[in-house]
């Protein structure tokens, strides 16, 4: 009837030496004591709440023991709560674990440290009813989810609320010293694990936006002053990756700072020692820098990827330039996607390459450093237009029969990304004029490409590979099949000529993206091929 | 059956269940119907009323009953249905006493069980301790079973639900539920429609001789405007002064410019006083803007003070003015910043938190006994952030420095010899008072960082300890259900209010010092009149212990908030509930109005600020309450969650300045 079982009273009973206890008195007493329990619990709980607690401790039974004159229960004191364990075996049972302790241990163990002493710390939760992004602040994330709560909340009521900016930041002493040992591992140990990890916080950490002004600063200085310093250009633009990549820093106001630093990693005549740094990794790292800011902020900055555009376009056409000036350019330009590299690459490539392959050839550029050069910008440039191709060709697949391309996925070692592909496909439908014009420039283009087939050998042969009899005739099986294939869908689109203008627009491109690819053929010889998704390749093989 | 039998039954019955009157009425009767010798008599109700003195069947009948009753209340018409729920709760709790009282033990724990449930949401609490109540003396022993048998519930109800409730009882002759019913509950038979289920009609809660009694107490008239000649209406004051010697200085000053006009060898002179005179015009002119916008105090009646008020130094009074001038105005549009005070490393040690007034000075009390005191002017220059830039002109910075001396970021007091569990600073911050689990209230000087008095009265721990808004007078909560009115120069207490049925957890003073507002453990909150010492309200709708207590700065409005997390607004003048502020899902350990009361923040155990919209309600007339019950909903304007630490006490600076405090609490 009572939780108290009676045969727990009868144990204490006997425990304090009272044996001759009737048992028609313990029910009654099993229930009484359960009543006082509850009582002195109840007290407890007040005491608890005094104490601005919300979990129960041994404190708080022992003052409630002292409000009703009680001896308190000693020996379970203790600051935090208590822990229990289940029992094995049963559900809801608990028990708190009470190791034995050699005394001895206790004696010889040295003294534990002092506990820390109290301490108040201030800080902004709010300003102007706006929660500042600083660690003593729960992170963005748990800030936005009631946030959200209250403006539907404001819809509700119809009042239009307009919430203020966080207009003043508050650079904490935590701040100052994480910004401090930051910059200082940047400048002079970015080699070292600890700069990883650095990094790493700084592309994570929800509570270091106050600081990005400063690292804006920080980067441009640095870049500025130390052109000749590799491993230090190098660890800013790793900085500079990890800010971007962090979800709670607004970086945005910042770009403008930001972006003569970066385009100097890419294209600057010198970074760092010329012939003994690597400079082409760092040029490679800040194409790709430049692309993804272009990306994510691209539609934020309108005239963003213009800018950036229009000076990558500027050093790759400028002659008197460096060829590691031109590499970055050409990197940069690659980055930025398929649809750039068409644009303005391409429709350059020939006379550029005129320029290009005197440097590259062993007779006329005797300088193996330059021809070195010469050779990388060779591969980037390559690589660009290759990648422009594959991108054209991936829009053909989709008309070829579906059985072929199952067949032939499984050697698909190309493929490299689909998140790209989409994007491209996406930009497509939505370029469609420029494509036009495109369209005639290629193809006029093409005109003087097949009029000049007496430069292909001269440039193939400086490539290490020796090209087989095969391959011209892979050469000509191709070419008879493009316009075989462009003039079969001609005949389709004249058998319906109720054909929306949108799909001749599309076999165009298919017609274009036809065309391309004997002209890139023509420039860059086999290597190309790899680059032909493999689908569009059994089609033309 | 035997007529007489038949009476004989009646009567036992009448006995037992002290119907005197009927008793005696019924044996008048019956005299006279002895004369005319005219027997008639319902053979079945006869039935019944020995089946109810039957003894063996006593628990079974009550279960069965109760059962019946309440499928019948589930089962009933929507439109009546909340209604007759409210019924079964009393129902319930009566049924399960009687059956103790009877002494069937077992029986009434089976009962108790089987429908626990269907009151678990509402009245968890009342459950819990009910639950304990194993024998009859129990329920003699325990003071809120005892007293819920001394006295009757009311329950409002509408016409048709008590007739449909009464027939339904007679038809299916469910005599001990009728007779609970007749016995326990007092029926207010309202005509017309049932009430809408959003009324909070439903708040069963105890007040010491019932609901009557606390109606009666609310009718008495209570004067809740604010004080004459406040600082607030001096500012309003000096702000006209300025204006009109402004405007004399200005009539001067033309006239001196046509004089220096024609003497134009004396330009530079009077150029530097027009600038002069031009900066005095600005600062005037913002005075007398923040006057007009803080319409909302100034709007309120005077009254005069009950208590001889103390005199303000002068300098104190200058600065206090010139907080006033300088403060911000706060509204749903412009949220107030909060500086948060963590305290760290409190090995849960840290009972209380409280702030000054100007947010220079935080004084922690812990379960350890000590008190200690930050001076956060000093802390808040290493950081540089200081955020009580030009509050702290009061605070004389140079007795305290020997005390960090010592490596110590605090000053530590040391007097009490249990846990503190409150404290509060003088209004302008040159006393502080605290008090302890060992039934003291200790005050000391922030000037000499020493104890000063020590009060002794409270005979158990002493909950909460407040200064008045004007200084010198404090009031005081304990355990032992009183709260105590003191003045600093006494260490007997000037008045002892005592009423509450269970401990007196807070404690708070009306805006104009003639009334305090205590929260209570029996899960009402009461306005007493300070120089009477009577209590003129009750206010009953909290479903627990109430924690905390804020007034509104123009005396008006008061809001309580209590352990479940819920706030509650109460209109001083008609002791009703103006709406429940419902957001927090844990105990709100502080309150604070904003200076110009259009704002309330709320601390609480979920580690999180909550700002509420209180103008909105305010203003809402009467008419448009009663057409759209939503419409006096306060909302939610903001819910600001600290990193893991419970916000324990908060304060609103008179620039309208948001401090907050609390302790950071581990992560389990």
């Amino acid at each position: 009837m009572s939780i108290v079982p009676k045969e727990t009273i009868e144990v204490i009973a006997q425990s304090i030496g009272i044996t001759n206890l009737s048992p028609d008195v313990l029910p009654n007493i099993a229930s009484d004591v359960e009543y006082r329990v509850r009582e002195i619990m109840q007290e407890a709980i007040k005491c608890m709440r005094h104490s601005r607690r919300t979990t129960l401790t041994t404190v708080d039974v022992d003052s409630a023991l002292s409000l009703r004159n009680v001896e308190p229960v000693y020996g379970f004191a203790s600051g935090d709560p208590l822990r229990f364990k289940r029992a094995a075996g049963h559900k809801d049972l608990f028990y708190i674990e009470d190791k034995d302790v050699e005394f001895k241990e206790v004696i010889e163990a040295p003294l534990p440290k002092a506990p820390l002493d109290t301490e108040v710390v201030a800080h902004w939760l709010a300003i102007e009813g706006v929660q500042p992004a600083i660690p003593e602040n729960p992170p963005p994330e748990v800030l936005t989810v009631p946030s959200d709560n209250g403006k539907t909340a404001y819809k509700e009521d119809g009042i239009p609320v307009d919430i203020k900016l966080p207009v003043k930041h508050v650079l904490s002493r935590e701040l100052q010293l994480y910004f401090e040992k930051i910059t200082e591992l940047t400048v002079s140990r970015s080699d070292s694990a600890l700069f990883k990890e650095a990094l790493v916080s700084l592309a994570t950490d929800s509570g270091i936006h106050p600081l990005v002004p400063y690292f804006t600063f920080f980067v441009a200085d640095e870049v500025s002053r130390n052109l000749n310093k590799f491993s230090l250009l190098f660890a800013l633009m790793r900085l500079v990756w990890s800010l971007l990549q962090n979800p709670h820093i607004h970086i945005e106001p910042y770009l403008h700072q930001l972006m003569p630093s970066v385009m100097t990693c890419l294209v600057a005549k010198r970074l760092g020692n010329k012939f003994s740094d690597n400079h082409w990794d760092l040029r490679n790292f800040t194409a790709n820098l430049v692309a993804s800011i272009c990306k994510r902020f691209g539609h934020v900055y309108h005239n963003l990827q213009p800018r950036v555009t229009r000076t990558l376009l500027h050093a790759f056409l400028d002659p008197s330039k460096a060829l590691p000036q031109h590499y970055g350019a050409i990197q940069g330009l690659a980055t930025l996607g398929p649809n750039v590299v068409r644009l303005l690459v391409l429709p350059n490539l020939e006379p550029y390459l005129r320029l290009l392959e005197p440097e590259m050839q062993l007779e006329k550029q005797k300088n193996e450093v330059k021809r070195h050069e010469a050779w990388l910008v060779y591969g980037a440039l390559m690589r660009a237009a290759g990648l422009c191709m594959y991108d054209r060709l991936k829009t053909l697949p989709s008309l070829l029969a579906s059985p072929a391309r199952a067949v032939l996925k499984s050697n698909a070692k190309v493929i490299t990304t689909t998140s790209k592909k989409r994007k491209a496909s996406m930009d497509n439908t939505m370029q469609q004029p420029p494509l036009k014009k495109l369209a005639t420039e290629s193809t006029m283009g093409a005109t003087p490409a097949n009029s000049l087939p007496v430069d292909m050998p001269g440039s193939s042969s400086g490539y290490p590979t020796v090209i087989g009899t095969a391959d011209t005739n892979l050469q000509s099986s191709r070419n008879e099949n493009v316009p075989e294939s462009s003039g079969r869908k001609e005949m389709v689109g004249g058998q319906g000529p109720k054909t929306s203008a949108a799909l001749t627009q599309a076999w165009k491109d298919d017609v274009d993206a036809g065309h391309l690819l004997p002209l890139l053929y023509e420039y860059f010889g086999e290597s190309m091929l790899s680059f032909i998704p493999s689908p569009a390749a059994s089609f033309f093989l | 059956m035997d007529e007489e039998e038949v009476e004989k039954a009646v009567l036992a019955y009448l006995k037992k269940k002290g119907f005197k009157q009927t008793e005696l009425a019924l044996q008048e009767e019956q005299q006279s119907r002895n004369k005319s010798n005219s027997p008639s008599t319902d053979p079945d109700i006869a039935k019944h009323i020995l089946a109810l003195s039957d003894a063996e069947n006593i628990p079974a009948q009550y279960q069965e009953g109760y059962s019946k009753f309440r499928s019948w209340a589930y089962s009933s018409l929507d439109l009546y249905k909340h209604e007759l729920l409210r019924v079964l709760y009393p129902a319930f709790i009566h049924c399960f006493m009687d059956i103790i009282a009877k002494g069937y033990i077992q029986e009434a724990r089976a009962f108790f069980n089987s429908f626990r449930e269907d009151h678990e949401m509402m009245h968890s609490r009342d459950l819990q301790k009910l639950e304990g109540v194993l024998s009859p003396s129990h329920l003699e022993e325990m003071e809120f079973a005892h007293s819920l048998r001394q006295s009757k519930v009311s329950i409002k109800i509408c016409q048709y639900s008590y007739d449909l409730l009464i027939q339904y009882l007679h038809k299916t002759q469910l005599i001990t539920m009728l007779g609970i019913i007749n016995e326990r509950i007092n029926f207010q038979v309202s005509p017309g429609q049932p009430s809408s289920i959003s009324d909070d009609a439903d708040v069963f809660t105890l007040v010491g001789s019932g609901h009557d009694a606390a109606n009666l107490v609310n009718q008495k008239e209570i004067h809740w405007g604010l004080l004459e000649d406040s600082l607030e209406e001096k500012l309003d004051k000096a702000g006209g002064q300025i204006m009109d010697s402004d405007k004399a200085d200005g009539e001067v000053k033309d006239g001196d410019l046509e004089e220096n006009k024609k003497r134009s060898a004396d330009g530079g002179k009077g150029g530097s006083t027009q600038k002069k005179l031009k900066k005095d015009k600005v600062v005037a002119a913002t005075g007398k803007a923040s006057r007009s916008e803080s319409s909302t105090t100034s709007g309120a009646p005077r009254v005069k003070p009950e208590l001889t008020l103390p005199i303000i130094p002068t300098e104190v009074e200058h600065s206090i003015l010139e907080d006033l001038r300088n403060r911000v105005q706060l509204s749903s549009m412009t949220l107030p910043s909060i500086s948060f005070y963590t305290f760290i490393n409190t090995h849960n040690g840290l009972n209380c938190a409280s702030i000054s007034h100007d947010g220079s000075l935080v004084a922690g009390g812990f379960s350890d006994s000590s008190l200690k005191v930050w001076d956060m002017a000093k802390l808040g220059q290493q950081t540089g952030n200081s955020p009580s830039q030009g509050e702290n002109e009061l605070t004389p910075n140079e007795n305290i420095l020997n005390a960090s001396a010592k490596g110590r970021s605090y000053t530590l007091f040391r007097g009490h010899s249990g846990p503190v569990y409150s404290a509060t600073y003088s209004p302008f911050g040159d006393f502080l008072l605290s008090s302890s689990s060992d039934s003291t209230i200790r005050l000391w000087s922030t000037k000499l960082n020493a104890n000063l008095v020590c009060y002794k009265g409270h005979n158990y721990p002493v909950w909460d300890v407040q200064f008045s808004p004007v200084g010198h007078y404090f009031a005081s909560a304990s355990h032992d259900r009183t709260a105590r009115i003191w003045s600093m120069d006494r260490i007997q207490p000037l008045r002892i209010m005592a009423g509450h049925l269970s401990d007196v957890d807070c404690v708070q003073w009306h805006a104009n010092c003639n009334y305090i507002a205590t929260g209570s453990s029996d899960k009402t909150v009461r306005l007493w009149d300070v120089q009477s010492g009577e209590c003129v309200r009750i206010f009953i709708g909290h479903r627990s212990m109430i924690l905390s207590l804020a007034m509104s700065p123009d005396g008006r409005y008061m809001a309580s908030g209590d352990e479940d997390g819920k706030i509650m607004m109460w209109d001083l003048a008609s002791g009703r509930c103006v709406s429940p502020l419902v957001g927090h899902s844990s105990c709100i350990w502080s309150l604070s109005f904003s200076c110009e009361g259009s704002l309330l923040a709320s601390g609480s155990a979920d580690s999180t600020v909550k700002i509420w919209d209180v103008t909105k309600s305010s203003k809402v007339s009467k008419p448009e309450e009663n057409k759209n019950g939503n419409t006096n909903r306060l909302r939610s304007l903001k819910t600001l969650p600290t990193k893991s630490t419970p916000v324990y006490g908060l304060q609103f600076s008179r620039r309208n300045l948001l401090f907050a405090a609390g302790a950071l609490t581990k992560i389990a």
